[in-house]
């Protein structure tokens, strides 16, 4: 027994010890690796942003945000960039009634999304941050392992997005379908207005400021039929939020109403590359204008 | 709790510890906390199921009393009545809704409306697998090839031995009994040889299950949007994928049986490397085939009253296996695709031509016949996957109608993705085909068996997350 104990603790130490080089490894090169790339504007938020404004069209920018991100995980990944890009002196963040939806708070241990978004955080987040999402600590514990005591890896950049233009015409499909996926939990139960995401939404704000960088918010457009179908409690919402923004000064662009033609579109509520294209140039104009 | 569980990796280095520190002079100690460590296992699931598993071992250890204390006709009546209470819970809770809807659908046909309800059951996991178990015991008895168990204690932890509870082995109780009621001491190469045998079978399960579930999941879902080629690598994985599922699980069972001093019986025996039809089914699930032989064959006369009660003994064999794996018409297809591929063999008396002897033996290749024989035995195999993974019949049909239309083009090659991993595993184990599993390498130098061993444990961890459920739990 005593022969066994020793090797199958000698096998664990071993474990522990290749467990603990990796690990050590790894904080190193997050420490120290650089991602992403320095800029003056910053665009952040999720997949409408993401396929809505091509930074190619702008002097000095980068797009970093992912699809079905949630604000909680774009005040990490912001705080992270700033970190590593300090000249950063402008923000743009994407937002829309969907920034409000419950169904965020769900990412973090929803099983379709929880993977994906355990391998965004895990270098960028806090545990103890982490622990407000209440998110699924199996998920999140198989991931740190697979991408921090396996191996030394140089890379831990999940977290960033980029540009990514939506080809796919998905206008076949019934707009009920969209709506259902961004504000109903099954077909009757809307999702609960997000917390978390409201407060999140203030922790951005109140780092920009510390940080004297510049923050913009931006609504992409989107199609009448989605627009028409967003549940009220998330209209008014978003209007509380319109106020509570020109309230601390910060611009919100709001091209949510804006009607343009279904050539502009990918989807209902996303738009294509041609829709980018008229958005970016539209900001700009905008934002110069005031 | 599955095996590949974080639950499982803390429940057994307690159990393990505790049972030890109870010590080998306490016995029974060790036989109750063994009962109590395989009920916490099985009610990890749903607590309702230990009524069950009690009520079907409470009757057996009674009923076991009854046939020994009786004489003449009254042992048969009770022999009776453990057979139906173990095959009416069988029946109730897997094969209940399935008779239902077969009735009504029946009567249908028939142009007669019927509005039965079906109820929604859960099926106990594990229920066909201990069911099994217990019945042999009392068929034993009754035989009087076994004595009654007089310590309740011991033959309620021989039903629940959590190692092989929910998929086997299914073990007789002739073997697995007397070894609860001896002093079983620690014995390091024994439990060094499980602990290896454990890490193989996690190896097989989420390693190489694990990912081919992925390809095969995927492929039979889109069946009808997909060509000959990638059906056929759908049947390839799939098979490749039961196999080391339910053979790792096994591996996993006998290797913990190891742990706690218990010798299993072997459950698979490099299956897929059989000359004939025969042979496979003498090297997979053996204690499922031996335990139809023994209690289903045998009784049936066997081999002993001609020719054709032979085939229909041999068929309804088959037949049952399939309909022991689950309520649906492909399983029952599925046993009766193997049975027929069995009778050629049987009439010709070339159904014994391997018994005894491994492939290859004494040399590293196969002879030309060898191969030949493997590779038609696979082919056969794998097409009968297709009953065994369809949710119908209609799936069935489609999906052989799509591979046979012979369209093979394009080759979807990002789906040989796994095909490394998987000829790796195939070279491994035809190196290793003459021992129990894969890692039972001492013959090779220390630096070596380490490395061996340290990359099995490395790809475990890398490829572990999913905790995909076992294939065989369902039946």
């Amino acid at each position: 027994m005593k022969k066994f104990s020793y090797k199958i603790g000698f096998w664990c130490l071993g474990i522990l010890f290749f467990f603990g080089m990796n690990f050590g490894m790894n904080s190193y090169f997050i420490q120290h690796e650089i991602v992403g790339q320095s800029c003056k504007t910053l665009i952040i938020g999720e997949s409408h942003i993401r396929s809505g404004l091509n930074p190619e069209w702008m002097e000095d920018a980068a797009n970093i945000a992912q699809p079905a991100e949630n604000i909680f995980l774009t005040f990490h990944k912001l705080k992270r960039y700033i970190q590593l890009h300090p000249k950063t002196q402008a923000v743009i963040l994407g937002i829309g009634h969907n920034t409000f939806s419950g169904f965020n708070d769900t990412k973090f241990r929803d099983a379709h999304f929880a993977h994906e978004f355990m391998n965004r955080a895990y270098a960028i987040i806090p545990i103890r941050a982490l622990e407000s999402v209440g998110p699924d600590w199996r998920i999140y514990t198989k991931t740190y392992i697979k991408n921090m005591l396996l191996y030394p890896r140089k890379k831990h950049d999940a977290f960033i997005g980029r540009y990514h233009p939506i080809i796919q015409d998905a206008r076949q499909q019934e707009v009920d379908i969209f709506i259902q996926r961004h504000y109903y939990k099954n077909d009757t139960t809307l999702y609960p207005i997000s917390d978390i995401s409201i407060q999140y939404l203030d922790s951005v704000i109140y780092y920009c400021q510390e940080k004297n960088i510049e923050l913009s918010t931006v609504y992409i457009p989107q199609q009448e039929a989605y627009v028409a179908l967003i549940p009220e409690i998330y209209q008014e919402q978003f209007n509380t939020t319109k106020q509570h923004l020109n309230h601390l000064n910060i611009p919100l662009y709001d091209f949510h109403q804006e009607r343009l033609d279904e050539s502009y579109f990918a989807n209902f509520d996303h738009l294509n590359h041609k829709g980018a294209e008229w958005l970016t140039k539209e900001l700009l104009q905008r934002m110069h204008s005031e | 709790m599955l095996f590949n569980s974080i639950d499982f990796a803390v429940f057994l280095p307690i159990v393990f510890a505790v049972y030890w520190m109870i010590g080998t002079e306490r016995r029974q100690w060790q036989n109750a906390f063994l009962l109590l460590a395989s009920y916490v296992f099985y009610g990890w699931w749903d607590y309702r199921f230990l009524i069950l598993i009690f009520l079907s071992s409470l009757v057996d250890f009674l009923v076991g009393q009854k046939i020994v204390n009786h004489k003449g006709k009254g042992r048969k009546y009770w022999l009776w009545l453990s057979i139906a209470v173990n095959l009416g819970l069988l029946g109730f809770f897997k094969y209940f809704n399935f008779f239902i809807e077969e009735f009504i659908s029946g009567f249908r046909w028939m142009g007669m409306e019927h509005s039965w309800e079906t109820m929604h059951i859960i099926l106990p996991v594990g229920i066909s697998f201990y069911t099994f178990q217990t019945l042999s015991y009392t068929i034993d008895i009754y035989r009087g090839k076994l004595e009654a168990s007089k310590d309740p204690i011991s033959f309620f932890a021989y039903v629940s031995f959590f190692p092989q509870l929910v998929a086997g082995p299914i073990e007789r109780a002739k073997r697995l009994l007397p070894q609860f009621q001896e002093k079983r001491r620690f014995n390091y190469e024994l439990a060094r040889d499980g602990t290896l045998q454990i890490i193989w079978g996690l190896f097989k399960k989420i390693v190489i299950a694990d990912t081919c579930a992925i390809h095969a999941n995927y492929i039979f879902e889109h069946h009808q949007e997909v060509n000959s080629s990638t059906l056929l690598l759908g049947i390839i994985y799939f098979l490749i994928q039961v196999y080391c599922d339910f053979s790792g699980y096994s591996d996993m069972a006998i290797g913990l049986g190891k742990l706690f001093g218990f010798r299993l019986m072997k459950n698979f025996d490099f299956p897929l490397f059989s000359r004939d039809i025969p042979e496979f089914w003498r090297k997979w699930h053996i204690s499922l085939t031996s335990w139809f032989v023994d209690y289903v064959y045998i009784p049936l006369g066997g081999s002993r009253y001609g020719l054709w009660k032979k085939i229909r003994n041999v068929l309804i064999i088959f037949l049952v296996s399939g309909f022991w794996h689950g309520a649906n018409w492909t399983f029952i297809l599925w046993g009766l695709f193997c049975g027929l591929a069995f009778i050629p063999y049987l009439v010709t008396g070339n159904n014994r031509n391997y018994v005894g002897t491994t492939i290859a033996q004494g040399k590293l290749f196969p002879s030309f016949k060898e191969l030949s024989g493997m590779i038609l035995v696979n082919v056969y195999i794998c097409l009968s996957m297709v009953f065994f993974r369809s949710s119908d019949i209609q799936q069935a049909y489609e999906y052989f109608i799509g591979l046979f239309s012979m369209n093979f083009h394009p080759f979807d090659l990002g789906r040989l993705n796994y095909f490394p991993l998987i000829i790796l595993l195939f070279v491994w184990e035809w190196l290793v085909r003459k021992k129990d599993h894969g890692l039972q390498i001492e013959a090779l130098p220390h630096i070596m068996r380490w490395s061996i061993y340290a990359g099995v444990i490395w790809m475990i961890l890398y490829y572990f997350g999913n905790e995909e459920a076992y294939i065989y739990f369902q039946f």
